[in-house]
């Protein structure tokens, strides 16, 4: 009976037994390491006032500077529409486009400016995203770099950068041996640049407070170097440290209770830690080479910073607590100013190549492979600032004998100037997320 | 000739008889005056064999006979010697009486003996009879005795017989149960070996098509993937695709997330580009439809910078 049983089991199982396969897996190993292609469509202004900015072109610099963006150039488009039921998808795919944005600019009755927008996927034909923006007339940038962040988290999964700031140093000859110093604030495109402080005397080394609302600097306007910090809310400003010597490099711990600074006070340049609420000094380096350029890494456990120690400067990582120290840069024979992602994985300096035949360029490692790229070619690159989320890295290179802003996505692919400004432009710095 | 020699032993016997009453008679003569006791003769006779009946009946014949020759003789002598034969006549009378007496008592006693003997043969013959009979009742009964052992043997043995045939049978039963079961299963065996066989082959041409086609969508993918710069070396996103036999792209969505949404967006981006895989649709429905109506893609780039 048994035996029967099997037996049937078994016809059964031949006979329903459908070959089942593995479902079929294809590889793609290779593709086309190239931007997004995303077309903005110009904003239909439907608020019957001369607008002070062309949204759309706004977020079309915005995505298209970060380097994970190609937008579509307009002259290429074959409409603007600015409602879903005018966008042909079919177009937009002849026009090889894989997303497209359009929007439109009304008035509201209290004076302000709506904006609204659209994220297509052309080739799913679906909506991503629509949103309205409230904002006055002369918000209609933020509200440009608001869109360009949404499109871009959307797309990316990166939150944006585009509505953070940047500060720099500006240095103007008023005359013979007089010169003007100015420290800027902008938008991160360089655009709306303000002054914050302006001094007859040099100001070095601005540095953002991790929550935005502050900065730290080195001024001389006493005649020898002294730090301060600024809010930048309320212009308010106060001289935090001056000893003889060398004051210098501040840079703000993550949870803006100290910062590492650069004495020369015993001697050479060392790396010390303030403590904000106490004044508390400690002095973290201790090497008759010149220590100095500290940063924090992004979790506050430990600093980077550069030394010549070794003979040239290279960059080293100090653990805080355990005072394990580890030579980062072993490429090139300058290796400068380094900063790390908030991710904590690449680390951006100004490099020398071995020999310094190409002068000094900004480069990237990755501290995974300890892969070295260099993303600039003028030989003049100094001062490199990261983006908060990691994709630009802002600098400041010579154009004829002007310091200019420049910027590089840090895979290289795109780069491109700040706005001109007037004087010679140094020593950016990238402001955190604001907001 | 035959009538002369028939004669010789009844005259012999005669001779003897004769011989033999005269013996007798010379010492029982006188005693013997009894009258003669008439015993029924044929009751006698019965007694007698056959035999001795036609003999006695020829004796009587013949002594018949032979008075009526010496009658005969005695009336040409008693004409001739009448009163002299007379009293010799008498005398040969008594004698011929008294042996015929005799005789007859012999013969009685010859029957008696006989009678006896008969009866003891016949006694014997009852005996033997009886003891045949006994030995045949015996016999038969161990006949019997014989038959019903031979019987219950018989029955035993039938029903051992039958026993092993049904056994038999049984055993036959089964073994050609198990033989046809046997039988069943290199059937499927046989049926299944064939179908394997077949798909084996039909999954090698079918292998090759899924092969080329493999290489050709990687390829298309290939060119339609546009890697993002948040990608890593290392990611890696599988999109499954739904097909449309027209190889036309039904569905694609992320099966397998990278961690990177960039990344995940643009693996399904590279199938939706490519919106129509023309040469899916070349492929033979039943292939498609096990092995094409949906397929996974895995999208790991290498070689990237970071």
């Amino acid at each position: 009976m048994v035996k029967l049983i099997q037996l049937w089991t078994f016809m059964l199982a031949t006979l329903f037994t459908v070959p089942v396969h593995a479902e079929l897996v294809v590889e793609v190993t290779q593709g086309v390491e190239s931007p997004t292609r995303i077309a903005i469509v110009p904003f239909a202004n439907e608020s019957a006032l001369a607008l002070s900015e062309d949204v759309a072109q706004v977020v079309e610099q915005d995505l298209g500077r970060s380097g994970f963006f190609e937008p579509m150039s307009r002259d290429n488009m074959l409409g603007f529409p600015s409602r879903q039921q005018d966008v042909f998808f079919r177009d937009w795919r002849i026009s090889r486009m894989d997303y497209v944005v359009i929007g439109r600019v009304q008035a509201t009755g209290s004076g302000e400016l709506s904006v609204t927008y659209e994220l297509f996927d052309v080739l799913r034909e679906t909506s991503l995203l629509t949103e309205n923006v409230s904002v006055t007339p002369e918000g209609l940038r933020d509200a440009a770099h608001f869109i360009s962040d949404r499109i871009f988290e959307e797309l990316t999964g990166l939150k944006g950068a585009f509505s953070t700031q940047i500060v720099y140093v500006t240095a103007e000859q008023m005359g013979a041996d007089r010169q003007r110093f100015r420290l800027m604030l902008a938008d991160w495109d360089g655009a709306r640049a303000q002054t914050i402080l302006e001094s007859p005397q040099p100001i070095l080394s601005p540095a953002w407070s991790m929550d935005g609302s502050k900065l730290a600097y080195v001024s001389f306007e006493t005649g020898k170097p002294s730090i301060y910090v600024q809010h930048l809310a309320t212009g308010q400003r106060e001289r935090i440290q001056s000893f003889p010597g060398l004051n210098g490099a501040p840079a703000w711990s993550p949870d803006g209770q100290r910062l590492a600074l650069v004495l020369s006070r015993d001697g050479n340049p060392e790396i010390y830690l303030l403590n904000l609420q106490t004044r508390e000094l400690q002095r973290v380096t201790r090497h008759y080479g010149i220590d100095t350029e500290p940063s924090w890494s992004p979790d506050g456990q430990s600093l980077i910073f550069t030394s010549d120690r070794g003979g040239q400067p290279q960059i080293y990582r100090l653990n805080l607590a355990t005072r394990n120290l580890e030579r980062l840069t072993f490429e090139g024979n300058y290796n400068a100013r380094g900063r790390l992602t908030q991710d904590g994985r690449f680390l951006t300096m100004v490099h020398r190549s071995q020999g310094g035949g190409n002068g000094f360029d900004i480069a990237v490692q990755d501290l995974k492979t300890d892969r070295v790229d260099i993303l600039t070619r003028s030989g003049l690159a100094e001062s490199p600032s990261i983006a908060p989320n990691g994709s630009v890295v802002i600098y400041a290179t010579q154009e004829g004998t002007r310091g200019v802003l420049a910027a590089v996505s840090l895979d290289g692919r795109v780069q491109f100037r700040m706005p001109a400004s007037t004087g010679d432009v140094r020593e950016p710095a990238w402001s955190p997320y604001l907001r | 000739m035959v009538d002369l020699r028939s004669y010789i032993l009844p005259t012999c016997l005669a001779l003897l008889i004769h011989g033999a009453v005269l013996l007798l008679l010379s010492t029982h003569w006188i005693d013997h005056a009894e009258p003669r006791r008439n015993t029924p003769r044929h009751i006698q006779a019965q007694m007698i064999e056959l035999n001795a009946l036609a003999q006695r009946q020829a004796e009587q014949e013949q002594a018949a006979q032979e008075k009526a020759r010496q009658q005969a003789a005695a009336k040409e002598r008693e004409r001739r010697e009448r009163e002299r034969a007379l009293a010799e006549k008498r005398q040969q009378e008594l004698q011929r009486k008294k042996a015929e007496a005799e005789a007859k008592r012999k013969a009685e006693q010859a029957a008696e003996r006989k009678r006896q003997e008969a009866l003891a043969r016949k006694r014997e013959a009852e005996q033997k009879r009886q003891a045949e009979l006994a030995a045949r009742k015996k016999a038969e009964a161990e006949a019997r005795k014989r038959k019903a052992e031979e019987q219950a043997r018989k029955a035993e043995e039938q029903a051992r017989r039958e026993a092993e045939a049904l056994a038999r049978q049984e055993a036959e039963r089964r073994e050609q149960q198990a033989a046809a079961e046997k039988e069943l299963q290199q059937a499927l065996e046989r049926e299944r070996q064939a179908r394997e066989q077949a798909q084996a082959a039909a999954r090698q041409a079918s292998q090759a098509v899924i092969g080329d086609i493999r290489g050709y969508i990687q390829a298309v993918l290939q060119d339609s993937w546009r890697i993002p710069s948040t990608a890593r070396n290392g990611m890696e996103a599988v999109v499954a695709i739904h097909f449309l036999p027209s190889g036309e792209v039904d569905q694609a969505y992320i099966d397998t997330s990278s961690g990177n949404a960039a990344f995940d967006n643009s693996a399904v981006q590279a199938v939706y580009r490519v919106q129509t895989f023309p040469r899916i649709a070349e492929v033979d429905p039943i292939l498609f439809e096990r092995r094409l109506r949906k397929l996974l893609v895995k999208f790991r780039p290498e070689g990237l910078r970071w």
